[in-house]
Formats: C-alpha cells, structure tokens, sequence
C-alpha cells in the first residue's frame, strides 16, 4: 500500500469519525424537544454550506464569498419547481414555461436544482477561475449582491423580497445528517486526492505549482464546481426545512456566519468546519439568547438585537490576530490514528521493486545506483534554443542566445550577476514570453506554450530561492508532480516511491516541507522536478548556500539523476568547482549573450571568459592563465579553476 | 440635452463622493497592502457621531465638523487595534481581519444605538436650487464637487511636497526600503490611515447630507462600491480609484435614469456586472497593469 492510497482511506476514515461526532451530539440535543431539532437541523444545513465554502477557499486559499448566493439559487430552484400549484397561483401566477403549475416531487426537485445550480456555477467559474486573490473576493462579493438583486426583482418567478411560502417542508434530522454526511466525504476525500492536492500546491505557490505541470486555472475550476454544488445542497434542503424562504436570507447574515464558522475552525480543514460550525452555532445561540432580553436570577437583560453579529465580528478579529489559520491550521481528525512506521518500509519495499537494491539510504543516487528499470522514463530528448532574446522595456537580458542539451548530458550555465541565466532559463520553461526566438525539444516548439504544458512535455526545473508547497508533506510534494507525468494510478505511486527512495526521503516523506532545513528544503526541489520524469532538468543554483560536503554530494546525486532517468541536466551555478566537477559542457553567459561555450578547460582558458569574470584589465594584461597577477597587486588572484566562487571577481 | 446635462451633473456629484472614498480605500492599500472592507463603516461611524451632535443641540456645520473628526479618528483606532496585530501577515488575513472589523461596527450601532433608521437633517440651503436653462443645480452638487477637488488638489500637493507625503509614495513602491532610510513605518501607516479616514469623513457628510438619516448597515454598501471603483481602476492606483469612482458613479446614475420602469430595481444589479465582466477580461482592473507571470 503506497502514501497516497493510504491518505485516502485515512481521509475516508477521518469523515467517518467527523460525522460520527456529528451525528451523535446533533441526536443528542435534538432528542430535547422541538426547538433543539429544529436549531440541530439548522447547524447541519450551515455545516453542508461551510464545507462548501471550505472545498474551495480552504483548498485554493481563495476567499470566495459567493457560496450563500449558490445556496440561495438552489433553494429558490427547489421551491419552484416543487411547490404545490395553488399556491403559486398567488405567489408567482405569472412565471413563465408554466412554472407556476410545475409540481415535482420533493426529491426530483431537489435533484434538479442542485444540477442546476452547479451548471450555473461552472459557467460562472469559466471566468472566476481565471482570477487570484482579492480580485475573485471582489467579484463574489459582486456576485453575491447581483444574486440577491435579481431574486428580489425577479417577481415573476421569485416573487420578490418578501416570503416565498408553501415550500413542502420534507427535510428531517436524518435528511440532513445524510448531506452531511456526503459533504464531509466529499470534502475530506477532496482534500486528499490528486485533484485537491493540485488545487492546494496552487494555493502554496501558483508558479511552482505551474512548473510542476499543474493547471492552476483548471484545478481551480473543478474545485470551484464542487464547492457550489455542496453549497446548493445545503440551500436545497433549507428550503424544505423553512417551508418559507426569502432572498435575505442568503444574503450577508448567512455569508458572515457561515464565513466566521470556517474562519474559526480553521479554512484548511474540513475538522477544523466541523469544530467551527459547532462553536460558533453555540456562540450564536447563546448570543441570541442573551439578545432577547432573558431574565436571569430576577434580572431583565435588555434586548440587544445585534449581539449575534456583534461576536461573530469579534471572533474574526480575535482569530486572526492570534490564530490566523484557524483553531485547527489544516490539522485533521485523521491526524490522531497512530502513524504505523510501517509506512516506510512500505515505501523501501515500492523502491526495491522500482529502482533496482542499489539504491542506499543517504547518498542515495550515488552513480551505482543507476541499475533500476525505469520504464517510465522518457527516451532522451535533446533540447534546443535558437537565437532566444527577451527584453524588459528596453533592456536586453538575453540577446540572441542559442544552446543545446542533449540526453543524459550535463550542461552548465555560468556568467556573472545578471548576465541573464535565470532569464534565460523562465524563457526556457515558460514563465516568461520571448520577444524572439525558439525553443524546442526533439524539434517540438515549446515557446508560446503555458509553463504547465512545458513541464508536461518533460522539461522540469528548480527556481533559485526554493519554492515548495511548504504546508504540504515531502511525499504530497512529490506526489503532485508524479501525478501530472503520468496518467495511470499504479505508475504515480511507483514513481513517487521511487523518488522518495532515491532521495533517501523515507523517514521525512510526511513531514511537511516547509519546516525541513535548508539543504533538506532544496533536495525536496529537485526531487519534485525528478517526479515530472523530465527529458530536460533546468537546475537554478542548485548548489547555493551548500557547504563543501552538501556540494560534492550534489554532484553525485545530479549524476545519479542523469544516469538513472537519462534526462539531460541544463543548470546554473556560481560554485566553479561544482560546475566543473560536474558538467560536460559549460556555456558562458555575459550580459545576456554566449561569449563563450566548450567542455569546462576550454571554458576555462578562454580570454573573454576571463575577461567577464575579472574585468577588461586583468584579461588584456595577462596573457597568461594567471589572470590578474599585475603590478599593484599584492597576490595574484587565482584563476579560474582555483577561484570557488566567482562573485567574488566579477 | 438637458436632460443628459442633468444626468451628467448627478453622476459627477455622486461619481464624488465614490472617488473620494476609493482614494482612502487606495492609499490604505498602495502603503499597507491591506483590502479594508470597514471603510463603508467609517460613514456610518461618521453618521451616527453627527446624530450625537445633534442631539447635543450643535449646528449642522459644527457636527459635520465633528463627525469628520470622529471618522478619522475611528480610522486610526481601527489601525492601532485591529490592522496593526496583523501588519505583516497575508493579504487573506488582513481582509478578513477588516471584515471582523466591518461587522463588529454594524452590531455595535445595531445593539447599542438601534437597528432602526434615525433622522440626520441636513441643513435647507443644501437643496436649494438654481435653474440654469432646464438644468437644476442644486447646492448639494456644488459643494459635493466643490469638495471633492479640495481634497484631491490638497492631497497632491500632500503627496508631491511633503516630506511625509514622499514617504508614503515611496512607500507604497517599496516599504522595506523606505524604512532603511531612516522614516519611521508606523508615521506612514498612521498618516495613511489619517488621510483615509479624512475623505471618507467628508464623503460621509456629503453623503449624509444627500441621504439625511443613517442606519447601521448604510456604510457597507457605499464600502462595496469604493472596492468596486478601486477594482475598476486597479487597486492601489490612485488615479485609477478616482476615475472608478466617476465611472462607477455615471454608470450607477445612467442605469437608473434609462432602464425602463420596472427594471430598475436591477440597476445594482447590472452595475456589479458591468464590474464583473470588465474584471474578467482585465484582471488588473481597467487603468491597471496586466500581470505579467503567466501562470
């Protein structure tokens, strides 16, 4: 049994507790009598519509706030659609396609507005996906006051502000305790499929994410789709609870409950809504206890209309000062079942079958290891960039620079401070557009496509200040790439239990990354990139901030990369030692053009090169290999081969 | 014609008081990075202050006065309180921390005032009205507007001569650089706060003196409509925030002048899609830069 299998029946397991916890404390206080069910009922339907809400904002870290309009539509489609004919003769006698004598049965009702609904959702969501951050906050919001306009105005087929009454009232404990049940499944399951583990590397990092081959818009779009179908759920079975429904009521008041519950439970985590839902709905009741004006041991509490509000204000503010990612952060019930260590040999077990016994803990993909049968492996692929030049306004980063990686060849990439290599290299991958030029591979362009189509067509990269979905886990970050490289289920658990083996990663796989040291942090980078099964790896700096030992280590396992999946290596890097140590080809870049290209001693002796590094002066003056040494200067400087870091002359 | 002058001249007036709101909203976020969904609440702060002064007895002008102070020190004590304990987290964080505030403000006038409306009469002379041709104006127009380029003629030449007005542009390029000079952060952030509150205080008395009475929820509207003018203009783009607030407000006073009857309780409506389908083919807003990273 492989990580991901055993997430999801942990994550399956874990709803199932949820809704255990759910079930009995709801039976519990609703056995007290009629008011209790009722106000059960109540917290079961707000909890459906906060998982809603929680698929997607919790998943994408996008604050949608539209999930109460889509409950709201679904509600009214219901009591539309199911509503005796009498009454409608007087509510909306006029509605159009004969919808004031359409009388469906409840459930077929039910059904047809949540369908209905959703389809709305995914056609509003072909717009909002495209949006990030407080642009799509600002247009749900929008959304929420236009849906609330048109049912208000709609008289005809809404009948406007005020009660649209008559609904039959079918919903019971149990229906509801069953939505429930389905929305905790779905939105734990979510969270823990490949799908949903895309939306979250989204919401940890959109470039890296895009460089891992994932459809950030896409990803996001499914889970946008799902979301507004719970939401609807709950807004149908609201309907037939009230019997009466008017479009205020799922307008902001729901918005700010719903909103604060998920905010106070903590928005990663579908507990963390459960725990939300209760506390707040206990808050609110006390609140509006408190608001009514009781009187309590002989004294009259005076009424106090917006004290209801006036906590959930107050919770938003005090969790998000101390506690921002909720009580619960993306902490999950599930979380509690014992780890069995056994899950890492599991793992060992995968990796014997998958990359050959060679392979050993530590220095893992030491040059021997290459033995193992990577069928998944692409053929070498050899990559090519023509006359490639970007320019930002005026400025010219890289002018006119072709190169060529071939399978299973390690290429370097030197020049001094912004002499144009990361450009080069987001060119390359996608993240920048050319102003001319081309890149392909195995004679396929690559340019003008989006950075997720490039890692899927197997050229994979590391950026140079790491980038890593820090709230996922070492294997989710693996896993996540795995599973956009290859389409069948067996083959991604196989190579993310190879890349986790290879890269001695069996022991922190389900530590989150974000808290790994450094040197720890990088290896999870490359080994991402190596999940992609690429036919190019792009390296930014790989041996940046590595002592000595971590450096010449790299080199072994950038070697065992090549040797064990044939890909090309194209990377950058200021350790010269590193550089030369490790690659067959060197090209030089300054001021965003090749000056000069060979195998590391001919990089080496090449006077322009010299004269990059150490300026105009030193390269003119000696002719020597000893640049530098001239008079004025006490020591001559060391040359190229010698000097570690040339930073240092440039 | 006349008629198109008159629709005109109310959608600059209301156009205004939107523009002067959004500007707060736009410095805010250019300097803090922070979505502040409880500016709509300073005009209510501001209303119900002015309620205060009248029931005290003072003349109009004196609680316009004192609402506009009491708005920009409600301002400053949303930044000390709630704003600053959040500085340095996400952008998601402090929007919702603006949103706790946002419906903290609401509650508290609902519980401890009244949910109910209450009168704020403006003076007479403000409806008054003289006729130029078939154009009435009224003196609500001519001092709404009148107002509005005050304001934004003091801000520029806040923002172009003083040494504190620099620092905030700087700012809001690059915050971490600006304190490396030596400014001190809090200084910034209060003055933006300071100026925020200040335009909305006088958008809230412009718009209370068009309105004439206050309830607890009326700033959430207006609030929404500042985002929106932001939005259309580019966030954080000052002259983007002013020209989305005229636009918002033409569109809003066209919208109502030329749907046909029965249509224009969709006018709301209608104004947030416009929004929405411009945002969706301009993600940047209308005047803003398109973003760059393909992703």
């Amino acid at each position: 049994m492989n990580l991901y299998r055993r997430d999801l029946s942990r994550a399956a397991f874990g709803a199932a507790a949820l809704f255990a916890i759910v079930a009995a404390v709801t039976l519990a206080y609703a056995s007290l009598g009629g008011s209790e069910r009722g106000v059960a009922i109540v917290l079961l339907m707000n909890l459906v519509i906060v998982l809603g809400l929680q698929v997607f904002a919790g998943n994408s870290g996008v604050l949608t706030l539209a999930h109460v309009s889509f409950a709201g539509i679904g509600a009214y489609i219901s009591a539309i659609l199911s509503t005796p004919a009498l009454i409608k003769g007087t509510l909306i006698a006029d509605a159009p396609l004969g919808l004031a004598r359409v009388e469906l049965p409840v459930p077929l009702a039910m059904l047809a507005a949540i369908l209905l609904t959703t389809a709305l959702a995914a056609l509003i969501g072909l717009a909002l996906a495209r949006l990030s951050g407080i642009s799509a906050t600002i247009v749900t919001l929008a959304l929420v006051i236009v849906v609330f306009a048109v049912l208000t105005n709609w008289r005809s087929v809404t009948g406007g502000a005020e009660a649209f009454y008559g609904i039959p009232s079918t919903t019971t404990i149990w229906w509801a305790l069953a939505a429930v049940l389905a929305a905790l499944m779905v939105a734990r399951l979510f969270k823990a499929s490949r799908l949903g583990l895309r939306v979250q590397a989204t919401r940890e990092d959109a470039v890296a994410a895009a460089a891992s081959g994932v459809q950030v818009v896409r990803s996001r779009y499914w889970a946008w789709v799902l979301s507004c179908a719970l939401c609807a759920l709950g807004g149908v079975l609201m309907a037939h609870f009230l019997g009466a429904i008017s479009p205020v009521g799922f307008y902001f008041t729901l918005l700010f409950l719903t909103l604060t519950m998920l905010v106070l439970g903590g928005e990663y985590s579908v507990s963390g809504a459960v725990l939300g839902t209760f506390l707040v709905s206990v808050f609110a009741e006390g609140a509006r206890y408190l608001g009514d004006g009781p009187v309590i041991l002989g004294w009259q509490v005076p009424a106090l209309a917006g004290l209801s509000l006036l906590v959930q204000g107050a919770i938003i503010i005090v969790v998000m000062i101390w506690r921002p990612s909720g009580l619960l952060g993306d902490r999950e019930i599930d979380g509690l079942l014992p780890r069995r260590r056994g899950a890492g040999s599991a793992v060992g077990a995968g990796s014997a079958v998958g990359a050959g016994s060679a392979v050993g803990a530590g220095s893992a993909v030491g040059a021997g290891s290459a033995v193992g049968g990577k069928a998944q492996a692409p053929a070498p692929a050899t990559l090519v960039v023509t006359k490639a030049s970007k320019h930002f306004a005026g400025l010219a980063a890289v002018q006119d620079v072709s190169l060529e990686v071939r399978g299973g060849e390690i290429v370097g990439l030197i020049g001094p401070n912004g002499a144009g290599k990361t450009t080069l290299l987001n060119l390359i991958s996608g993240m920048y557009e050319m102003t001319s030029g081309e890149v392909t591979l195995d004679g396929v362009r690559l340019d003008h496509l989006h950075p997720h189509q490039i890692a899927r067509r197997g050229v994979a990269r590391t950026f140079q200040t790491t980038k890593l979905f820090r709230e996922l886990t070492v294997d989710q970050n693996i896993e996540v790439a795995a599973s956009v490289a290859r389409r069948r289920r067996p083959a991604v658990a196989r190579a993310a239990a190879d890349v986790l083996a290879q890269f001695g990663f069996e022991e922190i796989a389900e530590r989150k990354a974000g808290v790994l040291p450094y040197g720890r942090q990088r290896e999870v980078e490359i080994a991402r990139a190596v999940a992609l099964a690429p036919a190019v790896l792009l390296l930014d700096e790989p041996a940046a901030g590595l002592n000595d030992e971590e450096s010449a280590e790299l080199v072994h396992v950038v070697r065992g990369i090549r040797d064990q999946a044939g890909c090309g290596v194209l990377l950058i890097d200021h350790d010269l030692h590193f550089v030369m140590a490790l690659c067959e080809r060197i090209y030089v870049l300054d001021a965003g053009r090749v000056i000069a290209a060979g195998t590391p001693a001919e990089v080496q002796g090449d006077p322009l090169v010299v004269e990059a590094y150490l300026g105009a002066r030193s390269a003119t003056s000696g002719a020597t290999a000893r640049p530098g040494a001239r008079v004025g200067q006490p020591a001559p400087r060391p040359s190229l081969a010698e000097s570690g870091d040339l930073r240092a002359g440039a | 014609m006349t008629d198109v002058l008159q629709q005109i001249l109310n959608g600059v007036s209301l156009g205004s008081t939107y523009a002067l709101l959004a500007l707060g909203l736009a410095i805010v976020f250019s300097i803090v990075g922070l979505v502040n969904f409880a500016h709509g609440e300073l005009i209510t702060v501001c209303g119900y202050v002015m309620l205060g002064g009248l029931a005290l007895g003072l003349p109009w002008w004196a609680f316009a006065l004192l609402g506009i102070l009491g708005t920009m020190a409600a301002a400053l004590a949303m930044e000390r309180l709630a704003f600053r304990p959040v500085r340095n987290a996400s952008p998601l964080t402090m929007m919702l921390t603006s949103l706790g505030v946002s419906i903290m403000i609401a509650a508290a006038f609902e519980t401890f005032v009244s949910p109910r409306v209450k009168a704020v009469p403006a003076p007479d002379w403000i409806s008054a009205a003289v006729h130029v041709g078939g154009l009435r104006i009224q003196a609500e127009h001519i001092l709404t507007i009148g107002v509005t380029a005050v304001a934004v003629l003091l801000l520029l030449l806040l923002l172009k001569r003083t040494v504190i007005g620099k620092a905030m542009r700087a700012a809001s390029e690059d915050f971490n650089a600006v304190r490396l000079m030596g400014v001190k952060a809090n200084a910034i952030i209060v003055a933006a706060f300071a100026i925020s509150g200040l335009l909305a205080g006088l958008a809230a008395v412009l718009i209370l003196a068009r309105r004439g009475a206050v309830n607890p929820h009326m700033g959430m509207f207006l609030g929404i409509n500042a985002f929106v003018a932001n939005v259309i203009g580019g966030l954080g783009n000052l002259w983007g925030a002013l020209a989305g607030g005229f636009a918002l407000g033409f569109v809003e006073v066209a919208l109502r002048a030329w749907l046909p009857q029965g249509m224009s309780g969709f006018a709301t409506g209608y104004v947030f899609i416009f929004v929405a389908v411009a945002l969706v083919i301009r993600p940047g807003g209308l005047f803003g830069e398109s973003s760059a990273e393909r992703v």
